[in-house]
């Protein structure tokens, strides 16, 4: 197959999996501050995606290795190191795994890693290739499954502690104040965010072209890369999941402000702490767990542990899941060019036919009702009195 | 398999601390904005200061080409 077709094919799935990747993530950010009414929804989104914007252009780090050490790669500029030799076609099986995986989370309204599906997608891509002992069974526990049970668990405890802390200290008619710390809070998120996963995909096209020869080996990204991929993530983070920002914003837990403030200061300090301290979280599974602790810290909120538990197995299958789908289409570009063509056919199918299921139960911006400030307050005060002046009639 | 969990206990007492912190101070900053005592303003003002510059050190955080 001509190889300037296929690092096209890899460049165009990369920046449909960055774009995927930016409307699963929105919702770690301004799902709180959409649900408490910090923001307007289509404020939010447009908020969280200058600042991905930004943020992919802010972050030029290239990542050296596509999966972080999970698989044990060749050198890139070829051959040597007796690990896996890492070609635009096992890429673009991988790619298409994650991007399949991340529209079936997001068709069932679960957060997941988007990350996790990209290293899943390249796990079952390169296990069809070289095997099982291509993967790093150690660095799989270490710096992926621990870290997912430890991630959510950290972030539950501090956004626990941090709720209970802010309904001790302020009294009701303060609370409406919160929104606009949410504000900054939210938005330090959607920075971080963009600075992290464009990065992500950035590697994999830089990595891409370094394969097939088209930059040297120490290249950095080309501008081109680096623009395309900030373009791509904040067009999806603006396309806004609006069914994962649900999940999170709704149907975890009632919201109040100040538990968003709460919840996103827990998820932008724990994730700042662990990218700087040496102990890497996934910010999915962080912002979730924080949503669960402030759930937890305020008196009367109540947590729907059957969405919670539906979330967690989300992130146990994730792996396995978009690894499996990788692999089939690894399976299939075996064959040679049409076995490609079949791939990219197929997955083409599969978004088509998952865009149009999601069709059946539409969730948009509109979803999000948000009244406006102070008829939370008046209704109930009304409720009571005239409850009150009722029971003193009969009396 | 090696996992560092020094990291991982500095990470939560970190996050711990530092959430903790900045929901105290901007509580608190909520808090004494509402009230009539001529000190209270003031107070809540320097809080929402500070809490902006715990913003910014954020800020710093993520942008790599800070640091």
């Amino acid at each position: 197959m001509d190889p300037l077709f296929l690092v096209a094919l890899v460049i165009g799935l990369a920046l449909l999996f960055d774009f995927t990747n930016g409307f699963h993530d929105t919702a770690n950010a301004m799902a709180t501050p959409i649900a408490t009414g910090a923001l307007k929804p289509r404020v939010a989104v447009a908020i969280a995606a200058v600042l991905n914007l930004v943020g992919a252009f802010l972050s030029t780090e290239v990542a050296r290795t596509i999966s972080g050490g999970l698989i044990r790669e060749a050198d890139t500029a070829g051959g040597g190191g007796g690990g896996v030799q890492i070609t635009p076609t096992l890429i673009l099986a991988g790619l298409i795994g994650a991007i399949v995986w991340n529209l079936i989370t997001w068709l069932l309204r679960l957060p997941s890693s988007s990350s996790h599906a990209l290293f899943g997608g390249l796990i079952g891509a390169a296990i069809v290739g070289a095997g099982t002992q291509a993967i790093d069974g150690g660095v799989l526990v270490s710096k992926v499954l621990i870290p997912a049970v430890l991630a959510p668990l950290t972030a539950m405890t501090v956004a626990f502690l941090a709720t209970k802390l802010a309904y001790a200290i302020t009294r009701k008619r303060e609370r409406d104040g919160f929104k606009i710390g949410q504000v900054f809070t939210s938005s330090l998120v959607s920075l971080a965010h963009g600075t992290n996963d464009a990065q992500k995909t950035m590697g994999v096209i830089t990595l891409t072209l370094i394969a097939a020869g088209f930059l040297d080996v120490d290249a950095h990204p080309p501008f081109l890369v680096i623009a395309a991929c900030a373009i791509a993530i904040a067009a999806g983070t603006y396309a806004g999941g609006w069914r994962i920002i649900k999940t999170l914003g709704r149907d975890l837990t009632d919201i109040e402000p100040a538990q968003g403030f709460a919840a996103e200061a827990s998820t932008t300090a724990t994730i700042l702490a662990s990218s700087h301290l040496g102990f890497a979280l996934s910010t999915t599974q962080v912002a979730s767990g924080s949503v669960i602790g402030t759930g937890l810290g305020r008196k009367g909120a109540k947590v729907k542990w059957g969405t919670a538990g539906k979330i967690a197995i989300g992130w146990l299958i994730t792996i396995p899941a978009s690894g499996t789908l990788a692999a089939l289409a690894a399976l299939a570009a075996g064959v040679g060019t049409w076995g490609v063509i079949l791939d990219v056919v197929l997955a083409a199918a599969a978004i088509l036919g998952i865009y149009l299921w999601s069709r059946r139960d539409r969730i948009t911006h509109r979803t999000f009702h948000q009244p406006e400030p102070g008829q939370f307050v008046r209704p109930k005060q009304k409720k009571s009195k005239t409850a009150g002046s009722a029971k003193g009639g009969s009396a | 398999m090696t996992l560092n969990w020094m990291a991982f206990v500095t990470v939560v007492a970190v996050s711990l601390v530092s959430a903790c912190g900045v929901v105290t101070l901007f509580s608190l900053a909520l808090r004494l904005g509402d009230g009539a005592a001529p000190w209270r303003r003031p107070v809540a003002v320097a809080l929402y200061v500070v809490c902006a510059l715990i913003v910014l050190f954020g800020i710093y955080l993520i942008v790599p080409a800070f640091h």
